[in-house]
């Protein structure tokens, strides 16, 4: 099975150290492409990636946190939403925000799904590698049908 | 729906502050955790001890984050969501259901007689609800945790909801006390962010309602929060019938 290219908006190196430790210990295989912010994230995007130097494709999926400089992850949201060849990604917002208003404004722009950062290590290795592995092998199954 | 956001340029900035103080706290504790869950065994007994504190200063800083994010981003209903009808056993419900983790692990047992409908906007019920079943859960004492939820109607008419419990209870001197801002009176291995009772009264005082405290050390708490008559869906005189059940 090939690995999954998982793109990873993110400021905080040691968050990303533990989305990676989530997609481990839920044994999916990827390959990471990580930005600072969604504006980078974005400008990439539109270039196209080059996944470990392979040709450049889209990623499966987008793990996005809210809070990052230049472009906070809900304009990120907005811009992607207006983009037809961006809008198939599914988009998963990893957050530590507790504000309904967050999770409200996330869904209405087309979030596949709304993570609240938990603080217990168990808690969040399960459900952030939980989340993205049932987003990514709906994704496969998906255009497998197709 | 109207949503819960802060209505004031100081309480969205405070918030804010709350909020970035939040992210990396949660980073902290995971990381302590992960350092612990790898090397336990391989390091100094001494580094295991510090690593272990480090995980349990940054949980409880994150509780408190936390307790403070809630509270701050609380905004009372419109009088039109604060007349809408509760099935105060739905709110229960929802409550129960946020709790699960924290029930299974304690094995806490929670009986219910009858609730009533009240006029009020359900989130505030549930959220009261929580905050007072996980007080009784987080402050259990040595016996398997026992609480009961039931509901009266008072001589005023008012509805009185009560959640009695089995647990550590406190000094009556602080039963008062127990409602003001980061009040503890247990220590940090309890959890807890000192403000969730005082946000119970922040919900309760716009519904015109009361919440309040009986308790005797080692012999468990009785918390109480009271609805006015007018909020009550029931007639006044028509009695609220009792019938034991389990959640």
């Amino acid at each position: 099975m090939s690995d999954f290219r998982v793109l990873l908006v993110e400021d905080n190196p040691a968050d990303v150290f533990l989305v990676e430790e989530a997609l481990r210990k839920n044994q999916v295989p990827y390959k990471l492409a990580r930005f600072e912010s969604g504006e980078d994230a974005l400008a990439a995007l539109d270039r196209g990636i080059h996944w470990e130097n392979s040709v450049a494709a889209a990623p499966d999926i987008v793990v996005l946190d809210l809070n990052t400089p230049r472009m906070d992850g809900l304009e990120f949201l907005r811009i992607v939403r207006e983009k037809p060849q961006l809008r198939q990604i599914p988009i998963a917002v990893l957050t530590s925000s507790q504000s309904p208003a967050d999770r409200r404004d996330a869904n209405a722009l087309g979030a596949a799904c709304f993570i609240r950062k938990p603080a217990r290590l168990q808690q969040f290795l399960s459900e952030v590698g939980i989340s993205l592995k049932s987003l990514l092998e709906g994704k496969r199954a998906e255009i497998h049908e197709n | 729906m109207k949503t819960e956001t802060p209505h004031s340029t100081e309480e969205k900035f405070l918030q804010t502050a709350a909020h970035d103080l939040r992210s990396p706290l949660v980073t902290i504790t995971n990381l302590a955790q992960l350092l612990t869950l790898r090397y336990r065994g391989k390091l100094d007994p001494k580094a295991e001890e510090i690593i272990d504190m480090i995980a349990t200063e940054a949980l409880h800083a994150d509780l408190v984050v936390k307790g403070l994010m809630e509270y701050l981003s609380y905004t009372p209903g419109t009088a039109e969501e604060i007349a809408d009808q509760v099935d105060m056993h739905c709110a229960l419900e929802k409550a129960l259901t946020d709790l699960a983790t924290m029930r299974e692990e304690t094995g806490a047992a929670i009986t219910v007689t009858e609730l009533p409908i009240v006029r009020a906007r359900e989130s505030d019920m549930v959220r009261v609800l929580l905050h007072l079943i996980s007080n009784a859960i987080a402050f259990r004492g040595q016996a398997p945790c026992q609480i009961q939820v039931s509901s009266s109607i008072a001589e005023n008419g008012s509805a009185v909801f009560c959640i009695r419990d089995n647990g550590l209870g406190f000094n009556p001197k602080f039963a008062d006390e127990i409602f003001t801002p980061f009040k503890r009176l247990h220590g940090r291995s309890r959890g807890g962010s000192g403000l969730g009772l005082t946000l119970c009264k922040k919900i309760l005082d716009q519904y015109g309602g009361r919440i309040w405290a009986e308790s005797e050390e080692g012999k468990g708490s009785a918390f109480y929060f009271s609805l006015p008559s007018a909020r009550i869906r029931l007639p006044a005189d028509e009695p609220v019938h009792v019938t034991a059940g389990v959640v």
